[in-house]
């Protein structure tokens, strides 16, 4: 069964900021959206993990996932998708594919175009959705989430 | 009841018990058991089926809570060469992640 995450306007805002500021206009960002395991369909948090931008791309950094990763059991909540900004268009490159947070069936990556420079939300943006074979296939940002005031 | 023999039933059950390990992943946390024997691979392998569908296993490590990693390369490794105690805390977690356009 698909889930249908609902995210606040304000938490999709706070994605934004994060990579406006963290990114510059100039730079590659990411941010995860978290949720309970209890109630996993409503995102609560945007976590910025830290990371470091290069001329490529962005690679998170190793100490900083062995942190989260305790503190996500602590606080019983989960990773349900990763969000990252490209520099222009928004498609999951190789890199994209080969190296996600999170490498479960279903889980969703979004990315952003024009360093999120744009208007907040999901125009031109890509989503996928990894599959059972280890592929990932493009699915509709509509059927996925439900932004709420 | 004989606090004595309360005491050597628990410690008998102990010695008998099969030796486990904490493994997080997103989040989640489950216990895996192993044997000190047996490789690292098959610990981490087993690690992973505990979380569903994984169609990439060679992208998890297990990490130790200080952060030294066992990912595929360490396979060969017994769990007693690696040092993993009983009951110890593991993270399983991808080894890189980043992305780029």
């Amino acid at each position: 069964m698909k889930v249908r995450y609902r995210i606040s306007s304000d938490l999709l805002a706070q994605t934004f900021a994060f990579f406006r500021s963290c990114g510059e206009g100039k730079r590659e960002c990411q941010v995860v959206w978290t949720s309970p395991w209890a109630d996993p369909d409503v995102i609560t948090a945007v976590v910025h993990p830290r990371h470091r931008a290069h001329r490529g791309g962005f690679d998170i950094e190793s100490a900083w996932l062995n942190e989260f990763w305790q503190e996500l059991a602590r606080v019983e909540q989960g990773i349900r998708v990763q969000t990252h900004t490209h520099p222009h268009g928004a498609f999951h490159s190789k890199t994209d594919d080969a190296y996600p947070m999170v490498p479960s069936t279903g889980f969703l990556s979004l990315v952003i175009p024009n360093f999120a420079m744009g208007p907040v939300g999901f125009e031109d943006a890509y989503l996928t959705e990894l599959q059972a074979d280890g592929s990932w296939r493009q699915v509709s940002i509509e059927s996925r989430f439900e932004v709420t005031p | 009841m004989n606090v004595e023999v309360t005491e050597m039933a628990a410690e008998h059950a102990a010695q008998h018990e099969e030796p486990r390990v904490e493994v997080t992943y997103n989040g989640v946390r489950k216990k895996v058991e192993f044997k000190f024997s047996e490789t690292m691979g098959a610990l981490r392998l087993a690690a992973i089926s505990r979380f569903g569908n994984v169609p990439s296993p060679h992208t998890l490590s297990l990490f130790t809570k200080a952060g030294v990693e066992f990912g595929p390369d360490k396979d060969q490794l017994t769990v007693r060469e690696a040092g993993i105690k009983n009951h110890e805390e593991l993270l399983l977690r991808p080894g890189v992640v980043r992305g780029g356009g």
